[in-house]
């Protein structure tokens, strides 16, 4: 190996408070941000709420049209009616009737609308411009579209921007104030290590505050839109009683109350009763809207109460405390990826690591911010490829959902066997890193633009392409260093920065999806992959001469030759590394089937990641330390089959929670005992581990391709299908166990 | 030399790429206006050489056939066949015609002010010069009266022929059907749901197990009160027909004699009924108080089969049968699309209107009836004050 050069000396004390100020501002600015979107989301909600109130009446009557058969198709004078209603609330700027994925039949005359609305489906909502879209279901695919006016619900975002912006600058600037004494005091006594912590310290503390600010801020403000929505409804409620006032109908007259009240409850989730009082009575808690009626020459008082659906309200506050949870460990994971960066480049700059290599510390942020883009997706992937497939085809199509992950995971598979080839080819390391950045990127630009399930498949084909091959660069970097503890400090660094860039990646994609499309979310891991390329450009590499024999054919084949671990890989290694799609594909589309949000999907990721990255040395240990490794590995594949038959048999919400935990406490040790055993099977033949490792490696990714297809054979809905995946696996060990006695009475 | 290899390397892999978008974005909007294409099967583009020459025939004067073709030309406006027409409630229906045939526009349509026709006002010469006529494409016919005759003698035209305004073209010979015609040239708007949208709203807002009706006993008479429609409703519902026939007055002076024994057959099934559908169109409305009266008393349900004006008068509630206005709108997009191009025979004849709700709020009252909050809600019209008759309007 020869190096081409050296990075600058970057590291002084104007150059770390530089880094610090930029890295403060960078996730100050991403809890702004995060925070305004939190906000705006539930002032859309809130705007999208009050239309749908505003417009019941109108609702009710065209569905009374056509309640006795009648076609909408022939509904003539439906446009004047539109036109009336909108007319009626300045806050409509727009009315129409379509049909999904169709056309729009009827408009109030304003015929500037887009034509995405019209893929708008019952209760979804789509911001476009200075307006709100929201499509209210008449009668089977057809939809009253309300196109609402959101000026004022932007000015209200923009104040509480602007009220975030002016706090995270005071804020920011104390904690400035703060790093600088730490760095001027802990400077002065040479405790660098310390310094680093303390900045680190400094920037978790007031992010936290931060972004407690910002949930508390957020729920207040949440709570204050339920009281605005119970007016509104108030408001409907008065005029519909004027209406019948008029008519000459008391209210004690009326009847079917219930009914004409649960209409409105039935639409927002927010409340779960609606009930009008006497004017005297005394209420407590719930929303409380007060008005009156006249009759005749009298006046009469109501009081609207609008009784809070807790189980709703709660959900809500779970996702409050998510989004404020999730905020803080991806500023965490920034803080932390910056401290350790410091921290390698401090320790090689006091030459406790020998050697030039400053581009293992480069190295790992470039891993960060490729992992952090290719995971952005992990929430979503599943439950784009189910969209992308209902948008095409009616039903039965289950088959095509799975596609994009076998893709991906088949593309990982020839991505690993690439490598190999590529780094003998072009000799040097940067160059293969770059191919896999290249294409991750592809994929992920495909991702954002595919209209189409096998456009979908093929994008995430690419990005596992690229993610294969940095797999095995990544790997190699490590085994090319040339002393033990070298290696072992390279592939830590790798694993850590992989780690930490998917915890970051999921979640981040997560809170992203939350508030704006899914192409948005991969334009954006898109657009921050570029940083890694430009970092990339910015380093020096080591130059390969040829990498020997690891990743040859003809090694890999004998592995393959080694009936042990050929049965190893077909049948353990196979069913459980094929289990681990639950993550990728059962659980987003179990978690969107359940109405999780995209944040509590990342979540449940996140603590899966979380689980396995953190209880992995301590288990393994205690593995290694029972004694018998093949136990061990079996009690880890028995345990994956049993977590996901207990779903299969309670396929409810929280058992998928809970199975996601298990299963990341189960990874924690089971992977790296899977590899150990592996390494085991070898005996007495001739290839070399790294070869074992491509070919297990393989073999795990050939198992995460197959299971999906096998999955969608049963085609008795998600969960159900999951059997498939217990099912291979007791088999696989039936079998493996099978042989392993056959082997030995031949033996005898 | 090879920097410039390395630059169109990546020129080529950069147009590959954009390619692949382009791709993409394609095959998505094809997609798009593919199921656009689908849902707009209906509206076909094929456009006639010649325009399409365009003659009007009535029944008789009568202000809704006027109205009604005024809301078709506002229907025609809109879709540019005519300059901009606006609805003046004009009750001369050949003013209306005047009009339409000054403000025409286009090389599509033709509308012929020297076809302009009443058919009760009509010669028999006159009637043999019109279906004769060989410069006419399509007379546009309101009423049944004119539409029946036309019919009679359709293999005398070389015209298309449409009928609207007829209140039950079927039975009337207009037509075979809602799919058969009785030959191609013919085309009527037919309503088949006009009466069972009335039993079938009573049936949701009222608990009842057995209706009375009293009606001609005659085919004519069984036709136009809807009682095959009842029948089938007390089917679908699972409740009882109590029949009673009272011969309809041919005279004047035959009247008292009917409204006797039509109050009497009311009052003979008041014991046996919780609802009376009120079918027969003979009756005067200011005679309903007084007809009614003890239905009302014993609590029973009224429900009126012809007009809103029987609400006004007493009756508890109606499901309005016609609505001019859309049959207007109804009849100028079907003419708009027989100019586009679409034959007389693939135009679809069945189109049912907006029901509207009426109910008359004393009789409610008196009888104890509930109506439900949302349903009122939805009413067009609510009449109260006997004594004023006060029409309390949304």
């Amino acid at each position: 190996m020869e190096f081409k050069g050296k990075i600058k000396n970057i590291y002084g004390q104007q150059k770390i408070l530089l880094f610090s100020t930029v890295i403060l501002f960078a996730v100050t600015l991403l809890a702004v941000i995060v925070g305004t979107l939190m906000y705006r989301s539930h002032l859309y909600d809130l705007t999208a709420n009050q239309n749908k109130v505003r417009l019941s009446g109108t609702q009710n009557t065209i569905k009374y049209g056509i309640s006795f058969g009648k076609e909408i198709e022939y509904y003539y004078g439906l446009d004047k009616k539109l036109e009336q209603v909108s007319k009626t609330y300045e806050e409509i700027t727009g009315l129409y009737i379509a049909k999904e994925n169709g056309l729009v039949l009827y408009s109030d005359g304003t015929f500037d609308y887009p034509d995405t609305i019209l893929e708008l489906l019952p209760g979804e909502v789509k911001v476009l411009e200075n307006s709100l879209y929201e499509a209210v279901e008449i009668s089977e695919g057809i939809n009253l579209i309300i196109r609402g006016d959101l000026k004022k619900a932007k000015a209200r975002v923009k104040f509480f921007f602007l009220k975030l912006v002016k706090l995270a600058f005071a804020g920011c600037a104390a904690t400035f104030a703060l790093v600088c004494i730490v760095v001027w005091r802990l400077k002065k006594h040479s405790r660098y290590t310390a310094m680093l912590k303390g900045i680190a310290v400094l920037m978790v503390l007031w992010i936290s505050l931060f972004g407690y600010f910002i949930g508390s801020e957020s729920w207040k403000e949440y709570r204050d839109s339920l009281s605005v929505l119970s007016d509104e409804i108030a408001g409907t409620v008065k005029s519909d009683l004027e209406t019948l006032a008029a008519f000459g109908f008391s209210y004690e007259e009326l009847s079917g109350k219930d009914a004409y009240f649960s209409d409105y409850s039935d639409s927002i989730e927010e409340f779960s009763k609606i009930t009008l009082r006497k004017a005297e009575e005394q209420i407590k808690g719930d929303m409380v809207s007060e008005f009156s009626v006249a009759y005749g020459n009298s006046k009469k008082a109501f009081k609207l109460v609008c009784e809070i659906n807790k189980a709703h309200i709660d959900q809500m506050m779970l996702q409050y405390f998510l989004n404020a949870l999730l905020l803080s460990v991806i500023s965490l994971l920034v803080i932390m990826e910056y401290r350790i960066f410091l921290e390698a480049v401090y320790e090689k700059k006091n030459f406790k690591i020998a050697g030039n290599k400053d581009y293992l510390s480069f190295m790992r942020i470039i891993v960060f911010i490729v992992y952090a883009c290719i995971s952005i997706g992990a929430a979503l992937n599943a439950v784009v490829a189910q969209k992308l497939v209902l948008d095409s085809y009616a039903e039965g199509r289950d088959m095509l959902v799975g596609l994009p992950t076998s893709f991906h995971m088949f593309f990982s598979l020839i991505g690993i066997l690439c490598s190999g080839y590529l780094l003998n080819r072009m000799k040097n390391m940067k160059k293969v890193v770059k191919v896999s950045v290249l294409l991750c990127f592809i994929g992920l630009i495909l991702s954002a633009f595919a209209a189409d399930i096998f456009v979908f498949a093929l994008a995430r084909g690419f990005t596992g392409a690229g993610n294969g091959l940095l797999l095995l660069s990544l790997r190699n970097l490590s085994t090319f260093q040339e002393t033990p503890e070298e290696r072992t400090s390279a592939m830590a660094s790798m694993c850590g920065g992989s780690f930490a860039g998917t915890c970051f990646g999921s979640t981040f994609g997560g809170i992203l999806a939350a508030q704006f499309s899914y192409r948005f979310v991969f334009i954006t891991g898109a657009v921050a992959l570029i940083s890694a390329w430009f970092l990339l450009l910015k380093m020096d590499f080591p130059v390969i001469h040829g990498v020997e024999k690891t990743g040859k054919f003809k090694n890999m084949i004998l592995v393959l030759k080694n009936k042990k671990a050929f049965r190893y890989l077909l049948f353990l290694t196979m069913p459980v590394f094929g289990c681990t799609v639950f993550m990728d594909y059962v659980l987003p589309l179990a978690g969107n089937g359940f109405g999780c949000t995209t944040a509590v999907i990342s979540t449940l990721i996140l603590f899966n990641s979380l689980f396995a990255g953190y209880a992995a040395p301590f288990l393994t240990k205690l593995a290694l330390k029972t004694g018998d490794l093949q136990k061990s590995i079996l009690f880890y594949a028995i345990g994956y089959a049993v977590v996901i038959l207990l779903f299969v048999l309670v396929p409810v919400f929280w058992v998928l929670g809970f199975s996601v935990l298990l299963l990341g406490l189960l990874d924690g040790y089971g992977v790296s005992i899977m590899s150990e055993g592996f390494l085991r099977m070898k005996g007495d033949s001739q290839y070399d581990d790294a070869t074992g490792n491509i070919v297990y490696t393989m073999a795990g990714r050939a198992g995460m391709t197959i299971m999906p297809v096998l999955m969608a054979f049963t085609g008795k809905g998600l969960a159900f299908s999951c059997i498939v995946m217990p099912v291979l696996v007791v088999t696989g060990i039936l079998i493996f166990l099978f042989g392993n006695r056959t082997e030995k009475v031949e033996k005898r | 030399m090879r920097k410039n290899t390395k630059q169109l390397y990546w020129l080529i892999f950069l147009l590959a790429f954009l390619l692949l978008i382009l791709f993409c974005g394609c095959s998505a909007h094809r997609r798009k206006i593919k199921q656009n294409t689908e849902t707009n099967e209906f509206i076909l583009n094929s456009s006639r050489a010649e325009p399409v020459r365009i003659g009007y025939l009535e029944s008789e004067p009568y202000a809704l056939f006027a109205r009604e073709t005024e809301y078709a030309a506002e229907q025609l406006s809109l879709n540019g066949y005519l300059n901009f027409y606006e609805v003046t409630g004009e009750a001369d229906s050949s003013i209306v015609w005047e009009n339409i045939c000054n403000l025409q526009c286009g090389r599509e349509a033709e509308f012929l002010a020297n076809a302009y026709y009443v058919f009760s006002d009509m010669s028999e010469e006159e009637r043999s010069a019109l279906l004769e006529r060989g410069d006419i494409d399509i007379l546009f016919v309101m009423g049944t009266a004119a539409g029946k005759w036309l019919s009679s003698h359709a293999d005398r035209i070389s015209y298309d022929y449409m009928v609207f305004a007829s209140a039950d073209p079927v039975s009337a010979g207009i037509t075979a059907g809602e799919e058969i015609r009785l030959n191609d040239k013919s085309f009527a708007h037919i309503d088949p749901g006009r009466i069972s949208r009335q039993i079938e709203m009573a049936c949701e807002l009222f608990q009842f197990s057995d209706v009375g009706v009293v009606y001609m006993d005659d085919a004519a008479a069984y036709s136009y009160s809807g009682i095959a429609q009842l029948e089938d409703a007390a089917e679908k519902y699972g409740f009882s027909i109590h029949k009673l026939h009272v011969k309809e007055p041919l005279e004047l002076s035959d009247y008292d004699r009917y409204y006797r024994e039509l109050k009497k057959a009311y009052e003979k099934l008041i014991p046996q009924i919780d609802l009376l559908y009120i079918t027969t169109g003979k009756i005067e409305d200011e005679k309903l108080p007084w007809l009614l009266e003890e239905v009302h008393k014993a609590g029973i349900i009224t429900v009126a089969e012809t007009s809103e004006e029987q609400v006004k008068y007493g009756a508890l509630m109606h499901v309005s049968l016609t609505n001019m206005e859309e049959e207007g709108a109804f009849a100028g997009i079907t003419l708009a699309d027989y100019i586009k191009g679409t034959d007389i025979s693939k135009l679809k004849q069945v189109y049912e209107f907006t029901p509207k709700l009426s109910f008359n709020y004393d009789t409610i009252k008196t009888v104890g009836a509930e109506v439900p909050m949302k349903i009122l809600l939805l009413a067009d019209s609510v009449y109260k004050d006997e004594k004023n008759w006060n029409l309390k309007e949304k």
